[in-house]
């Protein structure tokens, strides 16, 4: 029989054939390349089979050099997803697709779910296919015997890769790849699988670097999106965000009862909550039809969300980009999105999550938070009708996973200097790494940094007699296990009932502007704060209706650049006379009002207004370039502003521009005689008008928990842990003060110009204006550009109730003048 | 009291407390200086886990001390708990013969929650130790503001109370602060390498936030 077997040719079709079924083209070519020993990217979306095509592939790779029948020990293929939640599905479709191939092999799990004992068993012998993440993959470089585990490996397989290439996680997955090399007998095989976006070919190569044989292979299955916008009745020609587009609960109920199941992504957990309850006060019917999933739920909960999602027992689910991943769940006929997603990419992502029956297609609903997101709506639609999405921009020269990954490597068996350097060189991440950027992250694990002196009694990283960097001792090895991965969670507090029972989690700076009694919505509730305690709190239930909704951090996502210009191209048509669809019609009249009252910002024309009102000079600018680009240009402005006359002013911004505001006369005719918009000095001028130090020191957080300054994740283990806590602007004070040539600080930094700020993209936005006519406008009243950047500015200053009617009352007098024009 | 004085009087008991911007607390007539949390050694014990904070930072924390002491030239100095930061190391040397050389000077410690060195190593230093509290006239020093009872007046530490000054726009900044209750005073905490735990505003409850110039007085009413 053996004999037989091993004669016998291995060919994934089989597979195939005994479901008479046909092999795609693409999963074909897929085989085809593995064969040939090409490393490479497979783009396909979920549901067509791609699972197949690699898995076939690496199959059929491994069976060149070996016999495939015959069992042998050895890892041959690792897997790698972004989510623990996917792997159990790939590892039955795969255990499924081998035993019909006549194999024998083990398909494994390793995550942070894995059991104790499977591990144990695992250590004694890997199985074939390991399905894993980036963070237990580095736990197996930890191990001992990290240089054994990987010898026989013949392919690297990343998942959703898309969804790593602009993370750290990224940059780990790049330094494995490079470490597992020399490990092997034969550098395997890389191969990535990814959706569309707009940088395909630099993904894998990303992936795939310095592998000399490479390909990319589309799998051409166009799985059909349609897009259907929720109008509003009346728009509104003077929007604002207030009612988060709430005011179309009514069409949004009734396309919940057309559908099976229904997605309702919101972009905030408290834009989620507010959702949740508008429906069940608008549509009590629905009760215990409708869910809810936001990160800061109980994991219970999601995951009782999320069966009850899989068996059809819910008719809709608000959420938010909690769900934007994972399992497929059937029953969703449709998603829908509420408010702008900020990105295409992010939508049709969404889009993606509907429809996964055979032969369905995917439906998006977009819900318009106000009418000026019509603009928002048509460029989506344009966008998508072109095919065209996001790049997603790879991580470079992060030095706080590098110091993560050199303590990894002293724990797991340990390392030399110059070896590893020329290992960590051929990764795309740390390609232009210095030496003397390298040596600084060897000199922090093994003394800290600088000189020995000032770190006395330092204990991490120590040379054995050969020269070998190795983990100084158990204790350290240990902390250092705990701390490895790049995602660090939110500074958060747990919510919990007097008397016991886990909720969720909030913001600590939530709950510091609560008081005992104070009364709040979380996860449908309505809740009564009591107090803090050790780190916890304590609600009771509350009967009362009205209360304030959390607000949680992060939930500021930065408007893509792509979608920006496709917002100006939509202007720019309108200003043409031209709706290019059906959503740029319908907001064609406000357009037309803001263009007959001022001026319209596009391609050609940069646009200024200036306003006088009783509470003083407004100076409206409108790059339309997202909320956080006009952040850091409001700050310039208004510091260049400053030179010419000391002012106080207040700054208030959208994604379509920003406002500066003065009760006294601000200089503005003379600032733009003079170049406001000027590239010289403005480096020095960003940093006289931003505080970048006490932005960083928050951003530093992050980047002192992947260095493995901060532990988290494992509160009261210990005493001794305890006493080791230090928060990260503490730690980025005292490194600043006492540490000046310290890369992690520096890193942070950069990270604020990079990430918050969007330097780059503001670079092209001011050398962009340096090419438009500056249109400098003095219109009469507020117009529609400007009227919902002000109304923020006054939401942001005052938050009571007759806010609303106020803001209201502005809006009927400016439609009022309107009217008559 | 003119604008350009660094420090801020307070009547108290009738006795005059200066809330100084060290972060410490004279009282000119016993002739006392009043400190919490220094947490030393927390540098060093931070090394030894391999995370390199510089003992430079606590030299900074005695010479500020150091500075206090000439410039008041107190009788007695009480340490408000949190003196030295878990196990023994390097750093206690320097600290022990730091107060060597001020030998006309008594220094006090009442325990906290971090004072875990072991009696002998204070025994053999310049140090008298207090459990739990010790009175200094009308008032009771504590390290935890949960150790004084009702009725008592006192000052504290262990909190390291903070507040949040808001700016524009997204412009905030967080400084350390005196706390002052009817029958309270917290201090803020003296040592440089400690956290900040932001109170909330309370009826009754007062902050006085420090620069490395100077303590504010401020009525806080954007909380």
């Amino acid at each position: 029989m053996a004999d037989q077997a091993s004669l016998e040719v291995f060919d994934p079709a089989i597979f195939f054939e005994n479901r008479s079924w046909k092999p795609a083209p693409f999963q074909k070519e897929c085989w085809d390349a593995f064969e040939k020993g090409y490393s490479g990217l497979l783009n396909a979306p979920t549901g067509s089979g791609k699972t197949y095509a690699i898995l076939g592939g690496a199959l059929k790779h491994y069976a060149k050099g070996h016999d495939i029948f015959q069992s042998s020990k050895g890892l041959k293929i690792i897997w790698i997803t972004p989510l623990r939640a996917l792997a159990a599905d790939l590892q039955l479709a795969m255990s499924r697709f081998l035993e019909d191939l006549g194999l024998s092999w083990k398909v494994g799990i390793r995550s942070g779910d894995t059991s104790a004992s499977e591990r144990q068993k695992q250590k004694k012998r890997m199985p074939d296919i390991l399905i894993t993440t980036p963070e237990s993959l580095h736990l197996l470089l930890s191990q001992k015997d990290a240089s054994t585990i990987f010898s026989e490996l013949s392919s690297f397989i990343v998942d959703e890769w898309h969804e790593f290439l602009s993370t750290k996680r990224a940059v780990q997955i790049e330094l494995a790849i490079s470490r597992i090399d020399d490990y092997a007998s034969h550098p395997p095989l890389n191969w990535a699988l990814s959706a569309t976006i707009g940088n395909l070919d630099e993904a894998m190569n990303v992936l795939s670097y310095r592998r000399e044989k490479r390909m990319m292979v589309k799998a051409d299955i166009n799985k059909r999106i349609e897009m259907r916008t929720v109008f509003p009745e009346e728009i509104e020609r003077f929007p604002w965000s207030g009612h988060l587009g709430l005011k179309l609960i009514r069409p949004v109920i009734d396309i919940i009862f057309q559908h099976k199941t229904v997605l309702i992504f919101t972009n905030t957990r408290s834009q989620c909550e507010m959702w949740y309850r508008s429906l069940m006060e608008n549509a009590p019917e629905l009760a215990g039809l409708v869910a809810m999933h936001h990160g800061s739920l109980d994991r219970e909960i999601r995951d009782w969300v999320e069966a009850a999602l899989h068996t059809e027992k819910l008719k809709a689910v608000v959420c938010t980009s909690s769900l934007d991943l994972g399992v497929d769940f059937a029953p969703v006929e449709a998603a829908m999105q509420v408010g702008s997603p900020k990105g295409i990419s992010r939508f049709l992502q969404r889009a993606g999550r509907s429809g996964h029956r055979p032969g369905a297609e995917s439906i998006i609903y977009f819900v318009p938070a106000n009418s000026l997101e019509l603009i928002e709506a048509a460029a989506l639609r344009k966008a998508f009708e072109d095919q065209i999405q996001e790049p997603r921009i790879p991580v470079q020269g992060s030095m706080d996973v590098l110091v993560q990954y050199l303590s990894t490597l002293a724990t797991g068996g340990g390392f030399y200097s110059n070896h590893v350097y020329e290992q960590i060189k051929r990764t795309h991440a740390y390609e232009q790494l210095s030496k003397e950027e390298f040596d600084w992250a060897l000199r922090f694990v093994c003394n800290g940094g600088e000189g020995l002196k000032k770190y006395d009694e330092f204990q991490k990283v120590i040379q054995d007699e050969s020269g070998k960097y190795v983990i100084a001792n158990r204790k350290a090895a240990m902390r250092h296990r705990m701390g490895i991965g790049t995602i660090v969670s939110d500074p958060v507090l747990k919510l919990k009932y007097k008397k016991g029972g886990f909720i969720g989690t909030v913001e600590e700076s939530f709950v510091g502007r609560l008081k005992a009694g104070d009364q709040f919505w979380f996860a449908g509730k309505s809740l009564r704060f009591e107090r803090i305690k050790d780190n916890e709190v304590l609600v009771s239930k509350s009967n009362k209706k009205k209360g304030n909704i959390p607000r949680w951090m992060g939930g500021r996502m930065p408007l893509s650049s792509l979608m920006a210009s496709q917002m100006i191209g939509v202007i720019s048509q309108a200003n043409k006379g031209i709706s290019i669809n059906a959503e740029a019609e319908r907001v064609y009249p406000l357009l037309m009002l803001q263009k007959q009252w001022s001026e319209l910002p596009h391609d050609d024309i940069f646009l200024i207004e200036s306003i006088r009102s009783r509470e003083g000079h407004h100076v409206f600018f409108y790059p339309m370039a997202g909320r956080m680009v006009h952040e850091l240009m409001s700050a310039l402005i208004a510091y260049r502003l400053s030179q010419i006359k000391p002012l106080s002013f207040s700054m208030a911004m959208n994604d379509y521009g920003f406002e500066i505001l003065s009760t006294e006369t601000i200089p503005l005719e003379e600032a733009l005689a003079e170049d406001l918009f000027r590239l010289d000095g403005l480096d020095e001028d960003i940093q006289n008008g931003v505080n970048e130090a006490e932005m960083a020191k928050r951003k530093f957080r992050d980047i002192a928990a992947i260095s493995g300054l901060i532990f988290q994740g494992y509160p009261g283990k210990n005493i001794s842990q305890k006493h080791l806590q230090a928060s990260g602007s503490l730690l980025f004070d005292v490194m600043q003060e006492y540490d000046q040539g310290n890369l992690l600080t520096a890193q942070a930094l950069k990270e604020v110009w990079d990430d918050l700020f969007q330097k780059e993209n503001m670079l092209a936005v001011m050398r962009r204006i340096n090419q438009q006519k500056i249109s400098l406008n003095y219109p009469e009243r507020f117009t529609p550009f400007s009227f919902p950047i002000m109304v923020d500015r006054l939401r942001q200053k005052l938050s009571s109730e007759s806010l609303e009617d106020r803001i209201i009352k502005m809006q009927k007098s400016l439609e009022k003048a309107a009217a008559k024009t | 009291m003119t604008d350009d004085q660094r420090y801020i009087e307070l009547l108290w008991l009738e006795e005059k407390l200066w809330l100084l911007p060290e972060k410490a607390v004279f009282i000119p007539e016993r002739s006392s200086l009043l400190l919490a949390d220094l947490h030393l050694g927390k540098a060093g014990h931070f090394r030894k886990a391999g995370i390199p904070i510089s003992s430079e930072i606590h030299h900074a924390d005695i010479q500020r001390l150091d500075r206090l002491i000439l410039e008041h030239s107190p009788k007695e100095v009480f340490f408000l708990g949190d003196l030295f930061h878990s196990d023994m190391n390097n750093e206690w040397e320097l600290f022990s013969s730091f107060l060597n050389h001020h030998p006309t000077v008594n220094f006090h410690l009442i325990k906290g929650n971090h004072d875990l060195l072991p009696q002998v190593i204070y025994s053999s230093s310049r140090i008298l130790v207090h459990q739990i509290y010790y009175q200094l006239g009308p008032f009771h020093l504590v390290h935890d503001p949960d150790d004084l009872f009702e009725g008592q007046d006192g000052f504290a530490g262990h909190i390291h109370p903070g507040t949040l000054l808001k700016g524009r726009g997204r412009d905030s900044i967080k400084l350390a602060c005196f706390v002052k209750e009817p029958k309270l005073l917290v201090l803020p905490a003296f040592g440089e390498f400690t956290g900040l735990h932001c109170l909330p505003t309370e009826s009754g409850r007062s902050f006085y936030p420090v620069t490395p110039q100077k303590v504010f007085d401020f009525a806080f009413n954007n909380h």
